[in-house]
């Protein structure tokens, strides 16, 4: 393993333990890779800094880095360097919202060097370099390009499979001893309805609007089916959410550590996902989010949204972490619209 | 569990998450089942930033 491979896997711990930074000077131009992703770093540790002194820090490390990466891409052919650096560059910017950091354009580089590495073609007239690491942290870099072109509504091609996700997961949870990570399963669950969830509902709303203008061209629809029975139908992710349940689920559920919530969250997720494919596999949204089936998804998300709000109490804020999030409103709102109130909803009636 | 007291947990939920436009959408929605309302809770319930390329 490469000492620039040893940082890009030390990152977390390295930004937690919060050492001063002193960035050296590159005495080559296959060092410049190396300072650059200490940069990258050094901005990473700045994220637990305040508001303004965040802002200028990270700014201020996150233009070094770019200009480092540049001339190390314009003076080196190393490649395999680069494509760490310019990956967790995109993914700084993507965690942060960085106004400094153009996330797409790294994301994009370093799927472009990745796919120049794995396949070399006429371009690459030398051994491919030591692939091992290209092999496990490949398909990270594959799943942020992936993640990327989720948020800004593409519907994508499934390139990774579960278990390459578990695997570099648990490489990043092996080399980090400030506990910012859990087992690789769980984060591979947790990334994978993420994306998966974000693909569903970008399709819903889109093809809402298409029928809002009388447009009922399906060609999207069935792209975006298609993407997640794929991803569903991946056997190690059923295994995984089978042992999640088994193990962490029902009686045993705990709602008093982040982990606990996050799991309990992943179950909330599947079935949001269930209800928005049923949605999807209807004629119309329209007639999807009043199908009967779809009704009886919806009331079994609110059913265990309700059975598993953790207590209201000012003192337990961090326990409601996951649970009170952006996310868990989401699933109120998708499973409360395919509700069917008896009568007219009407609030005095409903409130006595 | 009546269908209305669930619903009603609903609403309460989200005016607790301080997401009362978002509660008074799902009433409009259940009373008058408008598509237009129904794509406006859809876009409430996207991750809040979208990006564009």
């Amino acid at each position: 393993m490469t000492g620039l491979c040893s940082n890009f896997l030390e990152v977390i711990p390295i930004w937690s333990k919060a050492r001063t930074f002193t960035p050296s000077f590159p005495s080559s131009v296959s060092d410049n890779a190396d300072v650059c992703l200490q940069y990258v770093v050094a901005a990473l540790r700045n994220r637990r800094k305040d508001g303004v002194e965040y802002t200028q820090r990270a700014s201020a490390y996150e233009g070094y880095a770019i200009s480092q990466l540049n001339g190390a891409i314009s003076e080196s052919r190393e490649r395999e360097p680069h494509v760490y650096v310019a990956n967790l560059l995109g993914w700084l910017a993507y965690t942060s919202c960085s106004s400094t950091i153009h996330a797409p354009a790294h994301f994009k580089g370093s799927y472009a060097i990745l796919d120049f590495l794995l396949n070399p073609g006429v371009h690459l007239r030398r051994s491919l370099p030591e692939k091992r690491n290209l092999f496990i942290f490949g398909p990270f870099i594959i799943d942020c390009a992936v993640a990327w072109s989720v948020r800004a509504g593409v519907v994508p091609s499934r390139n990774t499979s579960f278990i390459q996700r578990t695997v570099y997961f648990d490489q990043f949870g092996g080399s980090n001893d400030a506990g910012s990570w859990y087992s690789g399963i769980l984060e591979a669950t947790n990334s994978t309805l993420g994306n998966v969830l974000e693909v569903a509902l970008n399709t819903v709303c889109q093809t809402i609007a298409k029928e809002i203008v009388s447009d009922f061209n399906r060609d999207t629809v069935d792209q975006a089916l298609l993407y997640i029975r794929s991803e569903l139908g991946d056997l190690d992710f059923q295994n995984a959410l089978g042992q999640l349940h088994e193990s962490f689920q029902e009686d045993k559920t705990d709602h008093s550590t982040v982990e606990g919530q996050l799991i309990t969250r992943i179950f909330h997720r599947i079935r949001v996902v269930f209800l928005l494919e049923a949605v999807l596999e209807a004629q119309s949204v329209e007639m999807g989010v009043l199908d009967a089936k779809t009704n009886a998804i919806a009331r079994s998300v609110i059913s265990f949204c309700r059975k598993q709000t953790s207590e209201r109490n000012a003192d337990r804020i961090i326990e409601d972490y996951f649970l009170m999030s952006w996310h868990n409103f989401s699933h109120l709102l998708l499973g409360g619209m395919s509700l069917s109130p008896v009568d007219t909803p009407d609030r005095n009636r409903l409130s006595k | 569990m009546s269908a209305d007291v669930v619903c009603w947990w609903v609403i309460q939920e989200l005016e607790f998450i301080a997401k009362g436009p978002c509660a008074r959408s799902l009433e409009r929605f259940w009373e008058h089942r408008d598509i237009n309302v129904l794509a406006e809770i859809l876009n409430y319930a996207r991750f809040p930033e979208q990006w564009t390329d």
